[in-house]
């Protein structure tokens, strides 16, 4: 009793001392977010606030608030605000103000404040643009990696398949080519043959959008590209199936699949100068996905297990591994940004959409709910997934948040729209021109 | 038990004086501690357990003996804490141990030593005297003479405490006062009295003393403040999680900030500013007026 008395006196008085040494006086407080909240963003037109600059701010505020981290506020000024405007606004909450005014050649600058300090953090000017929203993606795109050093989504297209039925051809079945902006708004046909086109991807050119697709003829399935004026070329014609074109990050290497006339369907690498065979088995292989490195491809094959699963296959090393195959896995889709590949795989008899870290290789699972999701495709920040989601017959395209982890519908529930391609970042808006 | 143990000595005699002599060691430790390691600082600090049920936790409640100001504070506070704890093991030694205080000139030095002896040391000794009395036979009563020595010296201390009378007639009053604290202390020790004992004593130097001498208390007002910032703290969605942004701020006396200023970056604005924003919604506490923080904001 005593004896645990005076250890107990000892340990205290060790404690204190252990205390007292080490006290800081410079005392850091660590605190983890528990919630989250949209942060107010002022946006206004300054000087003359006519309709042009008014559809410009709303598409702006539409764009700033897509991702749900930003609520735009609306104030116009005469002239740009003095210190004593900007110490209202920030009394009011605002931390942040953007200034938009019209420029005399028909372009809008911009200004990017911080209103506490107050003072500018950055300032540009849109291209010149007869399409006003067009304006407002290119400043949108400018100001989004200040405000959250991510790529925003907004400068680029959402290809997509429509089915349509042709008035009196009930028996038969059509596909168009439809470009859509990022939230699935102003679609807009690109190819319109009177048959059935699927499977459509960008090329990597930033100078020169080209959208390649397979295009059922009565002989085969043919992959042919086309620009945005509609200008079209064929870029593979074997027997049997050629699909699913997919280019490396530099644009100069890519990887198709083509049945050749033979009963499976093998992969085939092209580079400049080469053009070589990189399956060979009885299975088919098809879905192949260029790395950003160029070399490496994953692609889904029955070869094996006989149903599909994942793999991946170097094509300077040959080495080959299984990414996935512990279920039915299709359609894989690569992010150079995230350095990481996103699939759909069968769970509980629907298709859900997983996401594998190639650094980590680790797998997660990203959609739960309902609807066999099919077709995933990236955009370009890496923060989206564009996917097919087929309910009841009807395939229906959705944009997955991994910000947010929140779907959003691209295309109408009346519609049957499938095989979305999230174009890259090109130097011009990808608007059809068609003649 | 010991080897220069004589015979005519128990072995309860032998275990009661082996523990005078450890607390003793303790003890010369503790004023090496402070006379050679904080240079003689003249502010002891003070503690409180509390044992009132197994499973709670013990707790430390800083005592601040504020040596330069009157002799009045610096015996109430620590004779107040003392008499708590006594006053649970029913043993009432402070009146002997408080005159020796009175009697010496160094108050802040002799004031501090016998408060921590009192505290912690006699209680367990009386409790071991009065099981061992009852058993023994009338023989054994002589290891009470030790104690009655004390007795003696504090009839000669008395005489010369008698000089300052209006000091010592104030003296009394204080001791029920600080009892009625403890006795909210010791069972369940709020934060808020904590900080209001510590906002009532804080001079600007003492305050300072306070965040190095105490410690514990000031961990749990910072939970307090932490859970307080992180109520405010809302970053936006979808940001990487690894984003850290370290202001620092300083406030005014009257609780506004007076000065934040991001010391570290996280690189991204929208983040920066939502944690610029939480600084300013938070309702700082009053014993953190006139202080300086770093606010990690984690994701």
């Amino acid at each position: 009793m005593t004896y645990s008395r005076t250890r107990s006196s000892l340990l205290i008085f060790c404690i204190l001392f252990f205390q007292i040494i080490f006290a800081d006086d410079n005392v850091i407080l660590n605190v983890s977010a528990q919630q989250h909240q949209t942060i107010p963003l002022l946006l206004s037109v300054v000087g003359k606030n006519n309709k042009k600059m008014q559809k410009i701010a709303e598409v702006v505020t539409k764009n700033l608030e897509y991702s749900y981290q930003f609520t735009v506020v609306h104030k116009n000024y005469k002239t740009i605000p003095t210190k004593s405007d900007f110490e209202k606004m920030a009394a009011d909450g605002i931390e942040l103000a953007i200034f938009l005014s019209a420029d005399v050649h028909g372009s809008v600058a911009w200004r990017l404040y911080d209103v506490s300090v107050p003072e500018m953090i950055k300032g540009g000017k849109s291209q010149s643009n007869r399409i006003l929203r067009i304006m407002a993606y290119s400043i949108s795109q400018s100001v989004w990696p200040l405000l959250t050093c991510q790529e925003g989504p907004f400068f680029t297209r959402i290809a997509y398949c429509k089915h349509l039925q042709p008035k009196g051809r009930r028996n038969r079945s059509v596909k168009h080519i439809l470009l859509a902006d990022y939230d699935g708004s102003n679609a807009e046909e690109l190819v319109k043959n009177d048959t059935v086109n699927i499977a459509p991807s960008w090329n990597r050119d930033k100078e020169l959008p080209l959208l390649f697709y397979s295009e059922v003829t009565q002989t085969n399935t043919r992959l042919v590209y086309t620009n945005l004026e509609g200008r079209r070329s064929v870029a593979s014609n074997f027997d049997g199936i050629n699909m699913v074109l997919s280019f490396a990050e530099d644009g100069d290497r890519a990887v198709y699949c083509a049945s050749r006339g033979r009963g499976s369907s093998q992969l085939f690498y092209c580079a400049p100068g080469i053009f070589k065979q990189i399956t060979n088995n009885k299975g088919i292989n098809f879905s192949p996905v260029l790395a950003a490195d160029g070399i490496t491809v994953y692609f889904c094959s029955d070869f094996k297990k006989g149903y599909p699963a994942l793999y991946s296959y170097n094509v300077k090393t040959g080495d080959f591994q299984v990414i996935a195959d512990d279920a039915y896995c299709v359609s894989p889709a690569y992010s150079a940004k995230t350095n990481s590949l996103a699939y759909a795989k069968r769970v509980n008899r629907v298709l859900q959409l997983f996401v594998y870290d190639i650094a980590r290789k680790t797998h997660r699972q990203v959609t739960f709910n309902n609807g066999n999701k099919e077709d995933c495709t990236w955009s370009p920040c890496g923060n989206y997934l564009a996917y097919g989601v087929s309910n009841s017959g009807k395939s229906r395209i959705a944009v997955f948040s991994l910000l947010t982890n929140k779907q959003k519908w691209v295309t109408h529930e009346n519609e049957d729209c499938s095989y979305p391609a999230w174009s890259p970042i090109y130097s011009e808006y990808p608007l059809v021109r068609l003649a | 038990m010991l080897r220069w143990q004589p015979k005519k000595l128990s072995r309860k005699l032998c275990l009661f004086a082996e523990i005078i002599a450890l607390t003793f060691l303790l003890h010369a430790v503790v004023v090496f501690f402070f006379f050679v390691i904080f240079k003689s600082n003249n502010t002891p600090f003070h503690m409180e357990i509390s044992k009132t049920a197994k499973k709670k936790q013990i707790i430390f409640v800083p005592g601040r003996i504020p040596v330069p100001q009157t002799t009045k504070k610096a015996t109430q506070t620590p004779n107040a804490k003392s008499s708590s704890m006594i006053a649970k093991k029913n043993v009432a030694p402070p009146a002997k141990k408080i005159p020796p205080k009175k009697v010496t000139p160094q108050k802040s030095v002799a004031a501090s030593k016998p408060n921590k002896s009192t505290t912690l040391k006699p209680a367990p000794q009386k409790q071991l005297v009065k099981k061992a009395v009852p058993r023994p036979p009338v023989k054994k009563a002589p290891p009470p003479k030790p104690v009655k020595k004390p007795e003696p010296i504090k009839k000669e201390v008395v005489k010369p405490a008698e000089k300052p009378k209006p000091q010592t007639e104030k003296k009394p009053e204080p001791i029920p006062v600080p009892v009625k604290e403890k006795e909210n202390t010791v069972e369940n020790l709020p934060l808020q009295q904590a900080k209001e004992e510590i906002s009532a004593n804080a001079d600007e130097q003492v305050f300072d003393e306070d965040v190095v001498y105490v410690p514990l208390v000031l961990a749990r007002m910072y939970c307090a403040l932490q859970e307080e910032i992180s109520s405010q703290w809302k970053p936006p969605v979808g940001l990487a999680k690894d984003l850290e942004c370290q202001i620092s701020i300083e406030l005014a006396a009257d609780g506004t900030v007076l000065k934040s200023a991001v010391n570290e970056s996280s690189g991204v604005l929208v983040y920066d500013v939502a944690a610029r924003s939480a600084v300013r919604k938070i309702n700082f506490p009053r014993w953190a007026y006139g202080k300086e923080f770093t606010i990690a904001f984690k994701q």
